[in-house]
């Protein structure tokens, strides 16, 4: 939340130091003519009203037309330039995500030039068609309307005093819900209130799992150091997870995510705020469900290569940890999504295959917590049996990053569930060769 | 309640001499060995170190005549030589498991008698003498003074050592699954609620949360000096001999370390330098004015072996890079037969200020002795 507020002031920052101006030559770009187009295709999929941005979590203003758009001029200019803007963190690989952002260096000209014209608006009658985010009535939904709705089994409030909070929240599928099992081929997470949440996971657990009268589900208490982490359970599938910058999407053809009617949907909250009077939020979650017409031919889960047993030095500028997965069967991974905190500063997958060759699955040389990017393969990448895939990742405990960031560089600091803590974690999200029975 | 009572153990971790993180100075030498189980294995449903550590003053010689005549072997003879903390599921001797949330603290008197050593423990509960039979044998070396180790020897369990003298001893310990308190059954909705949350006041959380994820998949044996200086080594658990990289451990090259496709290599952290032989491994190599952190990697090196400390000490098994070697020693290699051991380290102290550090996988093991603030 404090990195996003400081986006959001450096933005505004720039938009009032440097203000646009009314007037231009018309004869260079002008916003109807040639910034739209660009801003249709890379940048209105976040920067819409709110609840179509991507969970709710990032895009804090709407680019739909020129007078959203030109107040921003000037910062625009400067995050593309910067290549800030698309927000892609990945150099390597290239051309193999499918939702790889970048904008080329003549769309960054456009976008320069228009600028320094003055942010024109130019001729209305140039401007392309209106693209239709909305899809009508889906509610402002990203990929349309889903099958199925679930939210949070109430509306929580986080209280005033809370500063850091992982709670848990429990959802029976009902019969009007869900009347037979399905497959799902996509989610889309809705965060509740945005400035509260550090990141939502749901997780699907069998139809035999139990919930207390308080809420809570019986067997909580095994899974972990409370952070929402439930996989212990046998038959528990992670769905999805959003955190600052994330985006749900949809599986490739033929693979997806079971659900058994009568399931229990569990919602793993962090919340993150400064504490206070009149601080309090109510926020209630939910997930958009798209059940796949076909059954899938892989069944698809995520889970982590991680390492929680490190200690970063304090003070150090570049402290790698490394953590290491060998496949037991044939593997299709449909995304990678590195996950650290505040410290970490670069991210690697790398797979070293069963006769010793190694490739590069993803390098993400300059890590951002604020933008936590599942990076989604076109095409499912296709692992032998018995590649080792390594995951890296990298933290900046210096003090300067704490300046910038608001934490403590003079300590040791360990694996934990909270934002000033740090994780390793390299999720991934795969089906087996053979996942399903024929 | 599992995080509560991880708390509470936490709490006993820090503030007890077993396995404190933070150790205070008391004059004694506090050897502990913390094991983990898996999350779910384990009642009750937590993470909580499965710990054992002995603590005893570091000036118990030979000399004193009480201690002559123990160590003479005379029938009836016995001494007081420390104090044993454990986890509540140990079962050393005739200390068995028993429920509870808090760790268990027990006197120990070593004594001879006519059917042999024994240690005595005495827990100031009115449940009398605890006795713990002990295994002898003539040291290959004389102690001048009493020391005492903890050895990981399976996933839950391990051996208690003490030399004094001319003499060796030991016993075998494992952790059971202790009797479940009354009222506190796991699963049944009509207990007290299991809480789903976790909120602390500040900003990060407590040291406790980030050690007892480490615990979680990690084993740590530790040394605290008597002047409160603490010496650790974590070390991935549940490495068999069954395991692929043991598998692997023969096929090292020469020149080569050995890797772990499976785990992090041990990692060191002392608060203290330390002198192995003529090499020198300082604190603060990761941070200057903070505990030294090294990954201890094994080199086989002319039909021999090394001990390799680098300074990525969070690396994993397969990612040795020499270009952060530290230190390089050698290792003293010996060879038990018959022994199944997962993969274990082990900080023996062999005087006031010295130590060995001993690394054992099934029957291999690799030893290098060290001085404390060299």
């Amino acid at each position: 939340m404090a990195i996003r507020s400081r986006v959001l002031a450096a933005l505004a920052a720039l938009s009032v130091a440097a203000p646009v101006y009314a007037g231009g030559n018309q004869d260079g770009p002008t916003y109807y003519r040639d910034v739209l187009p660009i801003m249709q295709q890379h940048c209105q999929g976040c920067h819409r009203p709110s609840g179509q941005n991507l969970t709710g979590l990032i895009a804090p203003m709407s680019f739909m037309d020129y007078q959203e758009t030109r107040p921003w001029a000037r910062a625009i200019a400067s995050k593309v330039q910067a290549r800030d803007m698309p927000p892609w963190f990945a150099s390597a690989p290239t051309g193999v995500f499918s939702n790889e952002r970048g904008l080329t260096d003549d769309e960054i000209d456009t976008l320069a030039s228009w600028v320094e014209a003055g942010a024109p608006g130019g001729d209305r009658a140039d401007a392309p068609p209106a693209r239709d985010w909305t899809n009508g009535t889906n509610d402002g939904w990203m990929h349309g309307t889903p099958d199925f709705v679930v939210k949070m089994p109430r509306p929580y409030r986080v209280e005033d005093d809370v500063y850091d909070l992982n709670i848990s929240f429990y959802t029976r599928l009902s019969e009007a819900d869900l009347p037979e099992d399905v497959w799902v081929r996509g989610t889309e997470l809705r965060v509740g209130d945005n400035r509260i949440t550090h990141h939502m996971c749901v997780w699907v657990y069998p139809p035999d799992e139990q919930v207390r009268a308080d809420g809570s589900r019986v067997e909580d208490g095994a899974a972990g150091e409370g952070e929402g982490a439930t996989s212990d359970v046998d038959g528990s599938i992670r769905l999805s997870c959003a955190a600052q910058g994330s985006e749900s999407g949809m599986l490739p053809d033929g693979y997806g995510i079971p659900i058994e009617k009568g399931s229990l949907i569990g919602f793993h909250m962090h919340y993150y705020k400064e504490p206070g009077p009149g601080t309090a939020v109510t926020s209630q979650a939910e997930i958009g469900l798209f059940v796949s017409r076909e059954p899938a031919q892989f069944a698809v889960r995520t889970e982590e290569i991680f390492n929680r047993g490190f200690q970063i030095p304090p003070n150090h500028p570049r402290y790698r940890v490394g953590s290491s997965r060998v496949l037991e069967h044939e593997t299709h991974v449909v995304s990678l999504w590195p996950h650290t905190h505040k410290r970490g500063a670069a991210a690697r997958y790398t797979a070293i295959y069963p006769d010793g060759t190694e490739e590069l699955l993803l390098d993400v040389p300059n890590y951002d917590q604020g933008w936590q990017v599942t990076y989604k393969y076109k095409e499912p990448k296709v692992l032998p049996r018995g590649t080792r895939i390594e995951f890296d990742s990298w933290y900046d405990n210096t003090p300067e990053r704490a300046a910038r960031q608001d934490f403590d560089s003079n300590r040791f600091v360990g694996h934990g569930p909270k934002t000033n803590d740090e994780m390793s974690l390299g999720f991934f999200s795969f089906a087996e060769a053979g996942s399903l029975a024929p | 309640m599992w995080i509560r009572a991880a708390v509470v153990a936490f709490g006993i971790l820090l503030t007890g001499a077993a396995a404190g993180a933070q150790a205070t100075a008391d004059g004694r030498v506090h050897v502990s060995l913390a094991l983990s189980h898996p999350p779910s294995s384990a009642y009750p449903p937590s993470l909580e170190p499965q710990q054992i550590g002995v603590a005893y003053t570091p000036d118990l010689s030979v000399d004193a005549p009480r201690h002559r005549e123990l160590l003479a072997g005379t029938d009836g003879s016995r001494v007081r030589v420390g104090t044993l903390e454990c986890h509540r599921a140990l079962r050393l001797g005739e200390i068995a498991p028993e429920g509870g949330d808090a760790a268990r603290s027990f006197e120990l008197w070593l004594t001879s008698e006519t059917a042999g050593w024994a240690l005595e423990a005495h827990a100031g509960d009115g449940g009398g003498a605890r006795r713990i039979p002990l295994a002898h044998h003539a040291a290959d070396a004389a102690s001048p003074v009493f020391t005492a180790a903890v050895a990981a020897t399976a996933v839950a369990g391990g051996r208690l050592h003490m030399r004094w003298g001319r003499h060796a001893w030991s016993a075998d310990f494992r952790f059971e699954t202790p009797p479940r308190p009354a009222g506190a059954l796991a699963g049944d909705p009509d207990t007290d609620a299991v809480q789903s949350d976790i909120a602390f006041d500040n900003e990060s959380s407590p040291p406790e949360v980030a050690r007892y994820n480490m615990l979680a998949e990690r084993n740590e044996t530790a040394v605290v000096l008597a002047d409160g200086s603490r010496i650790g080594v974590m070390f991935y658990k549940g490495l068999d001999v069954e395991d692929e990289d043991y598998g692997r451990l023969a096929g090292t090259a020469e020149g080569a370390v050995v890797q772990w496709v499976r785990a992090a290599p041990p990692r060191l952290r002392t608060d203290v330098s330390l002198g192995f032989g003529r090499t020198a491994l300082p604190t603060g190599n990761l941070a200057a004015g903070f505990a030294g952190m090294y990954a201890v990697w094994l080199r086989k090196v002319d039909g021999g072996w090394r001990l390799v400390f680098n300074d990525e000490a969070d690396s994993w098994g397969t990612q040795y890079d020499a270009a952060f070697d530290a230190a390089e020693v050698p290792a003293e290699y010996s060879r038990t037969a018959g022994a199944f051991r997962p993969l274990g380290v082990t900080l023996m102290p062999t005087g006031e200020s010295r130590g060995r550090l001993v690394l054992h996988w099934g029957p291999h093991e690799w030893a290098a002795d060290f001085v404390a603030g060299n």
